[in-house]
């Protein structure tokens, strides 16, 4: 809508690419929704939907920027902002505002000058606890702002659907449901220990969440995480159908995941293969530990194919998905035992070489160094998976838990 | 949101604009240079800048700082955009009809 005003005006969504079988809504404006345009829905659905729809492609990169700008704005009001994804963000106002009523003001101060300034508007909530405030600022959208007391939150928060909390996927609230656990409220009011049989520790989570008892801390700007794995999945142009095609994907990703893992100064010790089958009714993941935690893509890559074939080597449908994913992280300069069949010089000289081929692919793309399989079919391993990498947003738990912070959290979603 | 002088329809230009850095990293236009509707170029001065605020215009999709400027006697808003890469731009009234062909929708 900056590079064309008048799509304001119009059913308009933001669509990946087709061709790419990448072609879901990633979103849609309040005209398109109005017609029960959604995201994630397919783009053929969506325009069988509203005829109308005017689809336009993605420009990550401006949303980026986009959301570099919205948090320079919440910089200016608190020093504890944590992002949840690339358009919501958790702001600590505690020691900011000294009453709900002054925090009311400042959200609404935020929510004008984003508004004003960037030409996008947020919805926002405020709310003693993280979850709270995230349920404030789906609670009321657009451009709106809720706030979530311990004075209301029975009436706000415990007759919303149980799926609106965090953490309750579609599976979990089918679970709830099937148990008559159909609102928040209902949650709230069921002993926890007659459902840890089904849904094990998770649920004392949820029903503290429930009660507004959540206590994880809004983490500080310039915290970094640390990573714990590293992976990388590929909706592939293409079903596929055969092991050849398996191994020219596995390939390409892991050497985007062996690569990452480099630049990170890290061995992975367990790698992890998943995948989704061609009609979305299948998708799973396997893990095997490695004898000698490695970097090297080769490596990553038959450990990979090799979970692959003992576990999909049937073939029972065709796959539209595949990933690879290093976790168990050490660091290079962890000692590692080798085995009586290698030797310390040989894995350097594998180590190096795989350096040398990184840094050329990171000087001139992906295409200057290929495995000659790669060759073989150039629709499914043209993509550049390093590039092309999923974020995903950090978990709430990640700053910790704590009694004294988190009096007054704001949460914004662009 | 912002709105343009005109109360109208315009559309944005984008100029190639003389400017001063100041030491904080401020910009500040001087002079820039308009094709008008015959191809010719002029140099048109920046006589003051009353203002510069951070603005999203919504008729014509434009964010970044908005300078209010003192232009030929009369006051005219510069734009100059913060997604990158920055551009400067005029704005040019027009009828309905000449900013609907201006921003066409997609086919």
């Amino acid at each position: 809508m900056l590079r064309n005003p008048r799509l304001r005006d119009v059913p308009m969504a933001v669509c990946g690419s087709k061709k790419q079988r990448h072609g879901i809504v990633l979103a849609a404006n309040y005209h398109a929704k109005r017609y029960g345009i959604k995201t994630a829905m397919s783009s053929v659905n969506a325009l069988k939907m509203c005829p109308g729809l005017y689809t336009v492609p993605p420009h990550y990169d401006d949303y980026l920027q986009f959301s570099g700008f919205a948090r320079s704005i919440y910089s200016q009001y608190s020093d504890r902002i944590e992002a949840f994804g690339l358009d919501e963000n958790w702001l600590d106002l505690t020691g900011c505002v000294t009453s709900l009523k002054q925090g009311a003001a400042v959200i609404h101060e935020i929510r004008e000058r984003v508004k004003r300034e960037l030409g996008i508007t947020v919805s926002i909530g405020l709310s003693f606890n993280k979850v709270f405030a995230k349920l404030g600022s789906d609670y009321k959208k657009p451009d709106a702002c809720t706030v979530i007391s311990k004075e209301n939150f029975k009436e706000v928060v415990w007759p919303l659907p149980v799926g609106e909390l965090l953490y309750v996927g579609r599976a979990t609230e089918e679970k709830l449901r099937r148990r008559n656990i159909k609102t928040i409220g209902d949650l709230a009011n069921t002993n926890p220990e007659s459902l840890k049989g089904t849904f094990g520790k998770v649920i004392e989570v949820l029903h503290s969440f429930a009660n507004g008892k959540d206590m994880s801390m809004v983490t500080p700007t310039d915290f970094e995480a640390p990573v714990k794995s590293v992976g990388n999945s590929f909706t592939a142009p293409r079903d596929l159908k055969t092991d050849e095609d398996v191994r020219i994907m596995l390939y390409s990703l892991s050497e985007s995941v062996g690569a990452r893992l480099a630049e990170l100064r890290k061995y992975a010790s367990t790698i992890e293969f998943s995948y989704v089958n061609s009609d979305m009714t299948s998708h799973a993941s396997r893990q095997k530990k490695l004898e000698i935690p490695t970097n090297i893509s080769g490596e990553i890559a038959d450990t990979a194919f090799g979970l692959f074939k003992r576990h999909y080597s049937h073939w029972p449908s065709p796959l539209r998905k595949v990933g690879v994913t290093g976790s168990g992280l050490l660091s290079i300069k962890t000692p590692r035992q080798l085995t009586v069949w290698e030797n310390a010089e040989q894995v350097n000289k594998k180590e190096d070489f795989e350096r040398t081929v990184n840094a050329l692919r990171a000087r001139y793309g992906n295409n200057i160094v290929q495995r000659a399989v790669m060759l073989t079919d150039r629709q499914l391993s043209g993509m550049d998976a390093k590039r092309d990498n999923k974020i995903h947003p950090v978990g709430v738990f990640y700053g910790g838990m704590s009694e004294s912070w988190g009096v007054y959290q704001a949460a914004a979603t662009q | 949101m912002g709105s343009l002088p005109s109360g109208g329809y315009a559309i944005r230009i984008p100029v190639d604009m003389y400017q001063i850095t100041d030491k904080t990293g401020r910009a500040k236009p001087v002079a820039f240079i308009w094709v008008d509707e015959n191809g010719a170029e002029a140099r048109v001065k920046i006589e003051k800048i009353i203002s510069c605020v951070p603005m999203a215009e919504q008729k014509s999709g434009t964010v970044g700082d908005r300078y209010e400027c003192l232009i030929g006697g009369k006051i005219e808003y510069i734009y100059y955009t913060i997604l990158a890469p920055r551009k400067w731009f005029r704005f040019l009234d027009v009828t309905e009809e000449e900013y609907n062909d201006y921003y066409r929708l997609p086919e």
